[in-house]
Parts: structure tokens; sequence; C-alpha cells
């Protein structure tokens, strides 16, 4: 069988949403402006929106840590899916240079003007991210992502834990080693706040912990099942499922704990609960007419409406604030791709945007762009950042036992 | 595909099963805020909601520990959480144990196969944990005695990643508290 996707509209749609970006969207538009060509995937034909990017320069950073710097900020660029480094000609050129204590950058037009001057200080890594979304930022309007993180699951140490990264797979830090579980982590979408399920020791509690650091507090401890959380826009809900009236439903309460309000009222099991960009609708996943889909409430009680009816089982929705669109995790023979689906579209089946091996629990980039899922082979697992665009994965993870359940943060 | 059975009968099973232990439908319900202390002695924010609208399910303290060899564990069928026929002479077995041991306390653990997603499985091994429960409560044994918790599809007997290991992952495990 072979698939035909439609992603391509949705995708395309995307960046001409109004944003707060102005005039410097609408001329990006400009250079976005592509066709379309279909890559095999398996069974799979998924449509590549292929565009023009700023093509860019970057001859070696000088400095003693250059050479580091040059290779971190290419990848940056090109990664962000916006730039493409080229060795001569081009748009516009870069040059700078990077110590141990920082790294500074100039960007000039071709015509040698100069356009921004772009640093950052203290690590290098994170000075050149700094530095990268400067560009980005200056140079297309958007907010870039080399400065977000990522939280996820690793089983590295014999037990389920919680791990936060860079978003290019880089400085891997450890939280909650004293639980003897921790699973479904969330981010805020301001980056100050995780989420996340711990067994303390037997029964699984939702617990919520400031980021960088701090202690975490425990903010729904029921009897039965707290977990799947997921913060609101403002970052001062929680939506999550809980089992305390004798069936897994859909719930939000105060991210402080306490307010606690039930949303969903089924037969079934609800699971994954995401906000929608304006905070108004929860999307989440619900088996009530049979097998799981995703289903859309509202954040403020009524009924709950069935979103997905294609294929049989479709689970773990994640809305994206930027782009609007859901992405979840799709069965298809077996195993699990990533598809997409614009809610507000009379559409009842999403579009595969990633086939290949079996793929699952995507979380959107504040770019709305690029997607994480853990992606599993000959059954380890580990994570992968997709460009939805150029549908070109790369592997975030490796070595690090089975990386599962990862969580963007906000900007 | 073996997946797409007969989910409008399994779907009525369980809704005759389960329905009993729900809560009243109807209005969203707000609990306010407040604290308890859990067996680690640390203060919790965020109160039980039992004086409220009485939850049945109950946590039982496992700080003494939990025998888990006592029962057999029940198996489910795929993506099901309706106890199976042949499986409840084994729930009988532990409502005899439970009447006969007054102040026995159990706590059942449902868990699935490898194939879900996660989340979606922790939801499923919950509802298997609840619909054991609700079979025992049918028996006659106090809502007080027995807690639930779903360790999804965290917690394999058996590592493979085939049939017949998926066969023995979908299950509920009963444990004993010391």
């Amino acid at each position: 069988m072979t698939h035909r996707s439609r992603n391509c509209r949705a995708a395309i749609s995307a960046p001409a949403r109004p944003r707060p970006g102005g005039l410097a969207a609408i001329l990006l538009l400009v250079f976005l402006a592509g066709f379309l060509a279909p890559v095999a995937q398996g069974e799979y034909q998924i449509e590549v929106i292929k565009q023009d990017v700023i093509a860019i320069r970057l001859p070696p950073l000088g400095g003693s840590e250059g050479a580091e710097a040059t290779r971190i900020l290419t990848q940056d660029l090109e990664q962000s899916g916006l730039f493409r480094i080229v060795a001569s000609g081009g748009d516009h050129g870069i040059e700078g240079s990077a110590s141990a204590s920082g790294c500074q950058c100039k960007v000039f037009k071709s015509d040698g003007t100069l356009e921004l001057t772009a640093s950052g200080s203290g690590d290098l890594r994170r000075a050149v991210h700094r530095v990268a979304d400067e560009i980005v930022a200056k140079l297309t309007g958007r907010k870039g992502i080399a400065q977000t993180r990522i939280a996820f699951i690793s089983d590295k140490s014999g037990k389920k834990g919680l791990y936060v990264m860079d978003y290019d797979g880089a400085k891997v830090q450890g939280f909650g080693t004293s639980y003897s579980m921790v699973v479904a982590p969330a981010f805020s979408r301001q980056g100050d706040k995780i989420a996340f399920t711990a067994y303390r020791p037997v029964y699984p509690d939702v617990l919520v912990m400031p980021y960088p650091g701090g202690k975490a507090q425990a903010v729904s401890t029921y009897p039965g099942l707290n977990s799947g959380a997921s913060f609101s826009p403002d970052g001062s809900r929680l939506a999550l499922t809980l089992s305390k009236d004798g069936n897994p439903e859909i719930y939000t309460l105060s991210a402080g704990g306490g307010g606690l309000k039930r949303l969903t009222t089924t037969r079934g099991g609800e699971s994954s609960p995401t906000w929608s960009p304006d905070g108004k609708r929860i999307a989440y996943a619900s088996d009530e007419g049979g097998r799981p889909q995703i289903h859309i409430i509202p954040s403020s009680g009524g009924r709950g409406a069935r979103l997905t009816s294609s294929p049989a089982y479709n689970t773990e929705p994640d809305w994206s604030a930027e782009s609007g669109l859901i992405a979840y995790s799709s069965m298809r023979g077996g195993g699990f791709v990533i598809s997409t689906i614009n809610p507000e579209e009379e559409k009842h089946e999403g579009d595969v945007v990633y086939a290949d091996g079996s793929c699952e629990d995507p979380s959107w980039a504040p770019d709305g762009r690029h997607l994480v899922f853990s992606r599993t082979v000959d059954g380890h697992s580990d994570l992968y950042m997709l460009d939805t665009y150029r549908k070109e994965a790369v592997q975030l993870t490796r070595d690090f036992g089975n990386c599962t359940q990862p969580a963007w943060s906000g900007r | 595909m073996k997946f797409v059975h007969t989910c409008w009968l399994l779907s009525a099973a369980l809704a005759l099963l389960i329905g009993g232990c729900k809560g009243p439908e109807g209005e969203p319900t707000t609990i306010g805020p407040g604290t308890r202390i859990d067996e680690n002695g640390e203060i919790i924010t965020s109160v039980d909601a039992g004086d409220m609208s009485p939850p049945e399910d109950q946590r039982v303290s496992t700080s003494g520990g939990v025998d888990r060899g006592k029962f057999e564990a029940i198996r489910f069928d795929y993506d099901s959480a309706v106890v199976r026929q042949e499986d409840r002479a084994k729930l009988e077995e532990i409502a005899r144990w439970a009447k006969e041991n007054s102040s026995g306390k159990l706590i059942i653990e449902g868990h699935c196969d490898e194939r879900g997603t996660p989340e979606y499985n922790r939801a499923l091994g919950q509802r298997r944990a609840l619909a054991a429960r609700a079979y025992l409560l049918k028996l006659g044994i106090s809502a007080k005695r027995i807690s639930t918790v779903s360790y999804g599809e965290d917690r394999p007997v058996e590592l493979a990643h085939e049939a017949e290991a998926w066969t023995k992952n979908r299950r509920a495990e009963f444990g004993v508290t010391q």
C-alpha cells in the first residue's frame, strides 16, 4: 500500500500564520517559497518541502576554540533549516573568534556592510548556541532553537530516570535519582519548570521541579494513577491523568497543587493531555470508542470530541504552540510512525511525517518545525530530532541506555 | 490484522465490569488544596479527595514490604482490561484468603506488553488493576484493603520482543503487604 501524504499544505501554511515577526516573517516567506518532492520511507511516500534557504559563508573562526566553535555554529545554522553554509559567494558572511570564555561574531552582507554583531560568554557550546540564535533572529525574524533543552527518560542507571540535554544532544544532566522510577516529563513553555511522574517508591505521583535546579514538589498524590502531566501555556496549570474516581480520566490542577478540576467522564482510559496554543482546549488520547484516538475537550470543561478516526491506534498527542499542528504516535503494521494533523481542518487522519523504524512520543520544538521523538530499532530506543519540512532526522542520543519520552523546552 | 478484533464486545463487557466502581457522572468538581504526610514523612501538598467525594481506591502502606509470591498473576487479552473467565478462580482464591485474613491488605499491580505507547499503557495497566479490584469488591472484599498501581510497559516479566513474552507481560499481579 502506498500512502500519499498531504502534509505539504499543513506544513506550508505554518509560516503564514501571523506572528510578531511581522515584516521579517513575510520576507522569510520569499526565501521559503519552494517546491515539493516525495521521499520513500518504507511503504510511505512522504512529501519534502524543498525551499530556498539563506546562503551564508562561514570561514573558520579564529581564537583558541575557533575550530570547535565553527563546528557548533555550522551545525546550529544548518539544523535550523533556514541556512546553507557555502564556501564562497552567498548572501552573508560570518567572521569571528572563540575562546574558553566565549564567542564573538560579526555578520556582513555580500556588499561588505556590517549587519549584526553577536556574542555569547561562558561555556563555549552555550555561547555559540546564543550566537546562532541571534543570527537566526536577525536574518530570518524567527526565534532559533539552539538554546532550547530536551527533557527525557533513560534507563542508563538501571532504572528509568529523568535527564535534560541541550537540543543537539550535548550536556546531558541527570535529576531525581532518589526515586525508584521516573517517567513522562514535561517542560513548561517558559522553560522554568519540569513536571514528571515519580514512583516513590511504589505509587506514581506527579511532581514539579524548578529548572535548572531546585527542590521538586509533589502536586498530585491521589490514590491510583497520577501521570502524564502537561503545562498550560502560561505555566500556571497542569493537565494530567488521574484514576482516583475509578477510571483513568483527564483532570487539570494548579501547577503548585490543588484546584483540581475533572474534564473527562468516559468508560475508556484517557492519557497524554496537551494544551492548545491559547490554552482553551486540551487534546488527549482516549479509547472510549474502542481503540485509542486523539480527542479534544475545552480546558474549562465540556464535551470531548474525537479528532482522529484512522488508523486504529493513535496516541501521545503534542500540540505545537507555534504552528497549531498536533503531532502524535500512529500505529502502522505493529510499529509506530510519527504523524501530524491540523485540528482546524475537517480531517480525521493525519499525515505521516516520519516512518523509518518504530517512532513514538513526538514533542514539538518551540519553532513549530522540529520534532523530537524516540525511535526503537531491535528493541533499543534512542532520541531523534526531525526537521518536519525536510523530513531529515538526526540521532541525538547514543550509548546512553534506552532513551524515551522526550519533552522539548519552550523558549 | 490481528489487532483488529471485537472492540465493541470488549468495551461493552468492560463497561459492565467496571461500571460499578466509577465515580458519579456529571459536572467536573473542584477540590481545594491541603496537605498530608506520606510514608517517608514528607509533607505533601494537594489533598486526597477522600472527604469530598469518597474515592474507593486506597494507597495501602508498603513500607513493611510486599510479598508478591503468594498469588498467581492474571492475564489479559491485547489492549483489553477485561478479567478473563479462566482467571476468575484465581481471584476467588484471593478473596477466600482475604476473608480468612481480615487484617491482610492487597496491592494490585497492572502491567502491559511493550507494543502500545508508554502513557496509554500506563492508563491501560491501571484499568487492568482496577478491573481485578472490581471483581474482588464484587466478591465482598472491602475497598479499604486494596490499592492499585500501574507500571504500564515498564516492568515486563519477559524481555523478549515476541508474542509469548507479550502474553505473559499483559497481567495483573497481587502483592500482600506485610
